[in-house]
Formats: structure tokens, sequence, C-alpha cells
């Protein structure tokens, strides 16, 4: 033991330089940095929002309600001791100066927040924040401080909402209770929840939320619950501490899962690296190895110098990967910090930590089957090269152990056995294709290349003598540079098409809340201002109650999208037909004037809840509950931009519930400023800007975006990892060549022909075939999963093999220089 | 009665090759006694270094006895064989096989620590100095001369102070003066250790100077060793 430590690490001291030291370092650096980088972001997420649990909803208990709760809960919370204090919420459109904002108008009794504080900031500049206790004063506003950038203002100016004036007296910089929202669209402005009832805005059936925040200890708390559970409320929605963690957890759940997902991706490409590179590090290592068995080292003992002299190997590359994932976290968080409302978000240790634990269990487990040979090694070998032995099944059934482990962390991770499967089979599937293309490629160059020069024949003939390598390298910088060309390229063709078939005229502008009296005058002001004439849809506001009569709980539905849908308002509209923009996918549209219980559902809003059609849906409206059973199953085309719901009832279904209505209308720039004088003349009429939204969410994506193509770029950085442990298992035989050429007379230039040949082909084909996949997939996505027409581009080809040629290119280098720079007779007499 | 370091009652060895059955050695005996030197010499492809591999137990006969510092080669497995190397068996070989990320010292070191010898670096060093090389026990391999690279390979051979040294065309690599110098080491050492040795080799001179010859052609013993 203390023998083979003692050499374990003298080897590495020398031999770490050496190339399949360098393949090796290099896969465990990437594997390390992509999965810190991932797992610190995704805790680093988590931790802001779940960070002192009352702060998620700044109190112990939270009343929701689309009405002002009843003072009676007030009086309740008070009598037993709880502290109190409410807030009112509701998005509202602002305009300044020909400018629109949609902004998220939030007003506050001093109290607020009764957990955590509100991060302030008296200069937009200033790094520090100030934290506070209490709302803001009368009079005063506290905002974003997106909103100053958008409209042009600073602190200190005024600001009209609704029928009052605002100074800007702070930026907001941070709202415990603004987790429940991830994406934050719409910037913020706090008020005194008196001066946001005085300005206007909050009509008597507002779409505002309404809440009133608790705070005490768990019996108050508790007693406040059993109050309101008495009573029946159903309008009224309670969240505490565990189903407001739910739902956070479930959206970074989401959106953490498929970065996560990529991550994995790495470290399989990184297994595979590691894999080739310990087989070109064990067959420079035979001759060591049975010169220790001559000299009586066990094999055994030959095994530990060598997992030892890699794990020193591993622990000091690894501690590099998790410095570069830890900064590149940091990086994201950054870029991402504008799109989640992620508060300063503690950087944990624990990811790095994890991440290096796996890094090396990734070194060892994908080295090992390899490994294994030299203890096998004959000591005969000192003497005589031996035949290499045959390989028992039982070192390939090693890789088995890895790969399960990577498969378990992978479900774990995505928590979807299914599409687990689905992500591994395409991987290999393509893998397998590529090699199968670059094969056929490799045979049709060759034919093409027939009485071509020595230089050309000489990097053809190296690619051709051991096409199963080739074609692997080949196969593994295609596949890590589809994923790359796929995301970066196809993606931004996909959104971009997608706005391309928002049909021109489609609305721009919804208006929600319009109440039934409304409905005329607005119609009237419609077509005297714009010559429009709207046509209003229904909506209203339930709960669902029952789900083929039982009463669901979040614990029963795994799918975390189930959650809103279980515990959240359920808003639904009613109609005769099937609206245009919806397609039936199972079960039949009812007759008209149908007096059935029936509903229909969108396919997308049924699935995570797995009803079908013939299960029984409950919804509540007040007093009224209707057991309705489900006659169909829709899909919705979203990007009409027409208003649609998941939910729809016959008309007959819930015609006496209190309802409000939507309109959409399309309003050019020019005449913007007709919504100046509709929402004066209609104040709690809420105008929702979509295009604002458009922008926002294409603002999302492009972030997100680039993000993703961070931990993508691992990805590619681990594929061309691969292709440089590939490159060095076949170095020496490039050397041994190259000197043979040089005795043979050839000079340096046509050398570098040559030797530049083999890169490029391999470079070319990569770059082809990694075009031609991201072409596929793109189209896949397109016509499978979001339905659009989609146009391969020429750019995907050619910044296919741009990037293939320049990665290639870059990790060729060293090979090249080298084979160039020895002297042959050293070459020749060294081999 | 004679104390043989090393015997070998009618080894043979066989492979299977394409055209089937193929004789490498055919019934090979032979004794080595302590401090004996035995050359075996014979044409390339007459068997010479598999019969060595055999006799130092890193390989295995496909029939016959193999007895090397009292042990049966034939009831040892694998690792069994090695321990029994391990501090007893020492190895020259023509490409000297130093390893290349390590100094001449540590080369030396190798087998002592294997060995669990308690003052590796000390005894490496002792060992260096003694073939002439104790200034140059920090230069990795490919510093030093061929000559001295094979000095090294000895000194490294020697140090575990071994009863029976293996060389296999140790002066196969070197010039002359080289060569000379390298035989006179090896000799003496062998003969103030008192250490056995087998020494294959095309050098006739070389061989001249071992006690016993052995010459092979196509796997047989040619005359008597002697």
């Amino acid at each position: 033991m203390k023998f083979s430590f003692l050499h374990g690490s003298r080897q590495f001291r020398r031999d770490w330089r050496s190339g399949e030291m360098l393949a090796l370092g290099g896969a465990l650096l990437t594997a390390v940095a992509a999965v810190s980088a991932v797992g610190s972001f995704s805790d680093r997420v988590e931790d802001s929002l779940q960070r002192g649990a009352g702060e998620v909803i700044a109190s112990d208990i939270k009343l929701t309600s689309r009405t002002d709760i009843p003072e009676i809960f007030e009086e309740k919370a008070a009598s037993l001791g709880l502290q109190t204090a409410r807030t009112v919420t509701f998005p509202t459109v602002l305009f300044i100066d020909g400018q629109t904002l949609l902004a998220s108008v939030k007003g506050v009794t001093p109290g607020y927040p009764l957990r955590g504080t509100l991060g302030l900031r008296k200069d937009p500049q200033a790094p520090d924040l100030v934290s506070v206790s209490h709302g803001p004063g009368r009079g005063q506003a506290w905002v974003d401080k997106r909103l100053l950038a958008t409209l042009g203002l600073t602190l200190g100016d005024r600001l009209d909402i609704g029928e009052l004036s605002f100074t800007l007296a702070s930026v907001l910089a941070y709202e415990p209770d603004r987790g429940g929202q991830f994406f934050s669209f719409s910037p913020r402005i706090m008020a005194h929840r008196a001066d946001i009832e005085a300005s206007g805005l909050l009509g008597p059936s507002s779409r505002a939320t309404f809440a009133l925040l608790a705070a005490g200890s768990a019996a108050e708390v508790s007693g406040l619950r059993d109050f309101v559970e008495q009573r029946e409320q159903n309008e009224i929605g309670i969240v505490d501490l565990p189903s407001a963690q739910r739902q956070v957890g479930a959206t970074v759940g989401a959106s953490t899962e498929f970065i996560g997902l990529a991550s994995l991706g790495t470290l399989f490409i990184a297994g595979i690296a590691i894999a080739v590179a310990a087989r070109r590090y064990v067959d420079r290592r035979r001759k060591q190895a049975a010169l220790l068995r001559c000299f009586g080292a066990s094999g055994r003992t030959v095994l530990l110098i060598h997992i030892q002299t890699l794990l020193m190997m591993g622990g000091a590359w690894g501690l590099v990967g998790a410095a570069i994932g830890f900064a590149v976290q940091e990086l994201m968080t950054r870029m991402l910090g504008e799109v989640f409302s992620l508060g300063a978000g503690e950087a944990g240790w624990s990811a790095v930590v994890i991440s290096l634990i796996l890094g090396l269990t990734l070194l060892v487990g994908f080295s090992v089957p390899e490994l294994a040979r030299l203890m096998r090694v004959a000591p005969m070998e000192v003497l005589r090269r031996t035949e290499t032995p045959v390989r028992p099944i039982r070192d390939v059934l090693w890789y088995a152990v890895p790969v399960l482990v990577l498969i378990l962390l992978t479900v774990q991770q995505a928590g979807q056995t299914r599409l687990v499967f689905y992500v591994l089979l395409g991987i290999a599937a393509a893998l397998v294709a590529m090699m199968g293309v670059s094969l056929g490629l490799l045979k049709l160059m060759k034919r093409a290349a027939h009485g071509v020069g020595v230089s050309w024949r000489f990097g053809l003939g190296r690619l051709y003598r051991d096409p199963m390598s080739t074609t692997f390298q080949i196969a593994a910088i295609g596949l890590g540079l589809t994923v790359l060309v796929t995301l970066s390229l196809v993606r931004g063709q996909l959104f971009d098409n997608w706005e391309a078939r928002v049909p021109a005229g489609s609305p721009n502008f919804f208006l929600a809340n319009i109440q039934d009296f409304e409905k005329q005058r607005l119609g009237g002001f419609f077509e005297e201002r714009l010559g429009e004439t709207p046509s209003f849809i229904p909506m209203a506001t339930g709960r669902l109650v029952t789900i083929n009569g039982r009463v669901p709980t979040v614990a029963d539905y795994p799918d975390p999208r189930s959650a809103s849908r279980i515990e959240g308002n359920l808003n639904f509209s009613w109609s005769r037909d099937l609206p245009k923009d919806n397609r039936l996918v199972s079960g039949e549209w009812w007759q008209p004037g149908t007096t059935e219980a029936v509903v229909s559902l969108a396919k997308s809003w049924a699935e995570p809840l797995g009803v079908a059609v013939g299960d029984r849906m409950g919804v509540r409206v007040g007093s009224q509950t209707i057991d309705a059973r489900i006659m169909n199953l829709r899909e919705v085309r979203w990007e009409s931009f027409n208003p649609n719901f998941f939910v729809l009832f016959p008309p007959a279904a819930f015609q006496n519930a209190p309802h409000t209505f939507l309109s959409a209308i399309r309003l050019e720039e020019a005449r913007q400023d007709e919504l100046v004088a509709l929402s004066r003349q209609f104040p709690t009429v809420n105008i929702i800007d979509i295009g604002a939204i458009l922008g926002q969410v294409r603002h999302l994506m492009k972030v997100v975006g680039v993000a993703l193509n961070l931990v993508f770029g691992f990805t590619l950085i681990a594929g061309a990892v691969v292709l440089y442990a590939v490159m060095q298992s076949s170095h020496d035989s490039r050397i041994r060549d190259a000197a043979m050429l040089k005795v043979l007379g050839c000079d340096r230039r046509r050398l570098l022909h040559a030797l530049n040949t083999e890169f490029a082909l391999i470079a070319l084909i990569a770059g082809v075939i990694a075009a031609g996949a991201a072409t596929l997939t793109g189209w896949l996505l397109a016509s499978q999963v979001f339905n659009l027409d989609y146009t391969p581009g020429i750019t995907v080809i050619a910044v296919s093999i741009l990037v293939s040629v320049l990665i290639v290119w870059l990790v060729s280098r060293s090979g090249v220089q080298t084979a160039l720079a020895s002297p042959p007779q050293a070459t020749l007499r060294a081999r | 009665m004679k104390e043989f370091v090393l015997e070998a009652i009618n080894v043979s060895r066989e492979v299977l090759g394409p055209a089937g059955r193929l004789t490498i050695l055919k019934e090979v005996s032979l004794q080595v006694e302590k401090g004996e030197a035995l050359a075996i010499t014979g044409p390339s492809g007459s068997g010479k270094s598999t019969l060595v591999a055999l006799l130092a137990g890193l390989d295995s006969p496909s029939s016959g006895q193999i007895i090397l510092a009292g042990s049966d080669l034939g009831v040892l497995d694998e690792d069994g064989r090695a321990q029994l190397r391990a501090g007893r068996v020492g190895f020259v070989f023509q490409s000297f096989y130093l390893v290349d990320t390590l100094t001449a010292l540590e080369n030396v070191m190798l087998p002592l620590e294997l060995a669990g010898h308690a003052t590796p670096r000390k005894e490496a060093a002792k060992w260096l100095d003694r073939v002439g090389l104790a200034d140059r026990q920090d230069h990795y391999p490919r510093q030093l001369s061929g000559g001295e690279q094979q000095r090294a390979a000895i000194s490294r051979a020697f140090a575990i102070d071994p009863e029976i040294l293996f060389a296999d065309e140790p002066t196969g690599n070197l010039d002359d003066a080289a060569s000379e110098q390298v035989a006179e080491l090896l000799f003496a050492l062998c003969e103030s250790r008192e250490a056995a040795l087998v020494l294959v080799t095309h050098d006739m001179s070389l061989a001249a100077r071992c006690g016993k010859q052995l010459r092979l052609e196509k796997g047989r013993v040619i005359g008597d060793p002697g």
C-alpha cells in the first residue's frame, strides 16, 4: 500500500502532462465544471426562493381572494393574537409620453411584510441594499429599477397611477413574497394600500388579488386556518408555508430540470472520453506494468498504483473544474438574475463537493475496466510484446456500473424514466447512425480521391486504417456539435417562425375585467374611435374541488404542474361552439343548448392530472358546485393571441356565476394613445399589452438561451475532449508514420499537408453530419412538437462545418507540431 | 550435495499458431548453482528469450518442471511467482527498460520498495555510486547515454541482492566501449555478491566468460551445457 502510494504519487508528478493524462484531466474537468455549475446554480435559485421559510409568503399564513377579504377574518386573526397586514396586487398599463409599460401594482398596509424584509436602494446604482420591514408611506411609490429605465424616470420624479400622483421614493430591489411569481415579467410598483384604493383602479369586483397576511405562533396560525376552513368560503385560498414552497419548488424544479439533464449528457460524453483516454493510458504503461510484475509486484499493487495516480490527477483537475464551474454559475446567476427574481441567493459549496465526488467516481468508473487490463499484463512482456489478451466479457460488463449509476442519476434528476430512456436511446442511435454515415462518407472519399498525391493518400489512409476509431471520433465530435447547433440556431429559427406565424392583424392588447354593464359602452367606444366591433368572452373564477368524486391533493399527483391546478384558482369560460383556434383531439363537442353537466379541457391542462374523456371533475364557484363529465379534449393554438381557456363549459352550466368579460383588440402603435382615453373612461378595465409581454418573452428566451448554451458548451467541450483523447490514441502511430515519411524524403510542407488532410477530413465529415443531424432534429421538433413549418437554413450547415473545423484545428495542433518536430532518427529509435 | 539456484527439467513450450501447434522449446533441462554463470546462445528465433521467460517465472511451460530459488514454479500462481521474484531475482534487459518518468535513483529504488526495504533511497544511492553514476542520480533516462542507462539498470538489478540475475542481451544496444564496461560490471558484481547469472547473448566472447554455456537451435539444446 505504501509502495503503491509512493509510486503512484511519483508517477503523477512526472506524468501529468502526458497526452492521455491531459485527456483524462480534461474530461474530468469538463464533467466537474458542468455538474458544479449547474448544481450550484440550482442550489442558489432554490436557496434564494426558500430562504427563510416565512419570507416566501412574507407571513406565516396568507389568505387570498379575488375580492377583498372580509373584516371578520382580520378580527379573528387579531383575537387569536396574530399580527396582520393586507395587500392588493393587480396589473396595469402605464402611459408616459407615448410609452406604454405593463406594470404590477401592489398596495400594502404599513405592517407589511410580517416576515422577511424589503430591500431598497436610495440610488439605483448603489450596490448596497437598505432593509426595511414596512411598506411605503402615503404618496410614495417604490418601483423596480427596470421601470425607471424603461420609462426614462429617476427617483424623485412623479408617476401617475389612476387618479393619483406618486413620488418615486426608492428602488425596490427585493420583495420577499415575490418568489411565487418566479418569472417577473412586469416591473413592480409598491404603494400604500390606502393610496391604491383612492386611485380609482380598484372597482367593486376588480381583477386584483387581495390578500390578508398573518403571522404568529404555530397554534395561532392553525387556529386561523381552522376558522377559515370551517366557514367554507371557497373563494378564499389559503397559502401556508408547505403549499407556498411546493408551488415555488415546482416552478424552480421545471426550470432547472432541463439544465440538469443537459449537464448529465455532458457526463456521459465525458465518460466516453475517460474510457478512450484510459485505454491509451493503459497501452502506454503495459511495459512498465510488466516490469513491476517482473520485480515482484502483484496485479493488485499495479492496479492500486494506477488508481492512485488517476485519483491524484482527478483531484487536481477536479478542483480546477469545480472552480470553473463556480465561476460559470456566478455568470449564469448574474445573467438570469434579471429574469428570475433571485434576490441574493447564497452560493453553496455542497454542489461543488458533490461534483468533485461525482467526477472522481466517473473517472474511476470509466477507467477501471481499462486499468484492470494492467493487472493481467504478463511479466513476459518485458522480453517480447505478447498478444493483447482478448478482453473478457467481464471487463466490458464493468462499464455497466458507471453507465447504470449515470442513468439512475439522470432518472432522479429528470423524474421521468421514459423521457430519460428516449433521450438515451436517441443519443445511442445518433452515435451509431453518425458512425455509419461517416463510414459511408469516408468510403466515398477514398473512392473519389483515387489517384491523388502522396499527402492526400497518406491523410486518407490514416483515416481508413482504423475505420472504427475514425468514425467514433467523427461521431463523438458530431454529437456534441449537433446539440450546440440545434440549440443555438434551430431554437432561434423556431422562435422567429413562431413569431412570424402570429397572423398580421392579430390582437396586441387584451382587455380584462370588463363588467356586464360596461360591455355596451365599451363597444361604443371601440366603434366610435377605432371603427371596430369587439367581441366579449365571459370569464369566471372557481376552484377544482373533486376529480372522479375524490378531493385531490398535491401529494396524489407527482407532476409538478398539477399543483397550481389543484391549489390555485381556476379561470374558465363557456361557449356554445368550439372556438376557432381549438381542435378536438378526443371526444365530441356538445350539442348547442345542452344542459348536461359536461366540460371541455385543453389537453395540456388535463395531462398532469391524468384525466381523460369520461372522467368527472367537480368545480365550485361561490356556493354552486358542478360535477361535470369530461366530454372532450382540445388542442389550443395559443399563438393566435385570441383569448382562449383551458377549461370550457356549455353556456348553461354557470350562467348565474359571478363573471366578467375579456376582449382583445388590435391597435397600431400610432393609435395607442387611445388607450389613455380608454383607461380614463374605464378605470377598472385592465389593459394587458401582449406586444410588451411578447417582447419580454423574447428577452427571457434570449437570456435563458444564453444560459443553456453555456451549459451545452460543456457538452461540446466534452465532445472536443473525446476527440482529443481519440486523437491521442493514434498519436504514436502518427508520429511513427511522419518519421517514416521524413526518412523517405518527405519535406515539412508536404508532411503538414498530409497531416492537415487527415484532420480536415475529420472536421468536414463531422461538420456535415452535425448539420444534417441538427436539421433533422430541428425539423422533428418543429413538425412533431411545435407544429411549425421549418426550412433548414444554409447557415446551419456553414456554422456546423466552421465550428467543427475550428475545434478540430485547435485540438489537433499539438499533435501536428509534435509530429513535425520529432527528428526521424530519434523517433524510430525510440519506438 | 550441490545447491542449485535454478533447475529446469524437460521444459517444453508450445503455442497454437495459424498452422497448428508450434513447438518453441523442446525438453530443455539445465541446472545453475549458486554463484555460477550460464550463457544461453543461439540464432534469432531459437527460443532463447522464451527460455529465460520460463526460467524467471514470467511465463509458464507447457510441460516440464522449473525450480527457482528452491520453489517449484509450477505450483505457484502469477502473484505467487511475483512474490518469489521480489527481492530474490534480478533482471537486466537489452532495452534497459528504465521507467521514463522516474529518475535514475527512483528507478533503482523501485525493486527495493517492492521488496519492502527499510531505506530504499539510501541503498539505491549507494548502488548508483558503485556503478559510477553518483552524479547522475537525479537524471531521467532520456538524459543518460545508453551505457549509463544500462549501468543504472544493473544497479537496479543488484540493489536487492538477488540470488540469481537474468540478463537478456545486456550489451545488445551498446557500442564496444560501453559493452565492455557493462560486461565488466555485470561479472564483477555477480562474483562479489555470489549471485548466479543466466545470460542470453549473441556475443560469443561474452558467453565465453560464463562457466557454462547452453546453445539453442530451433528450440532444442545442441550439445551438453558445460
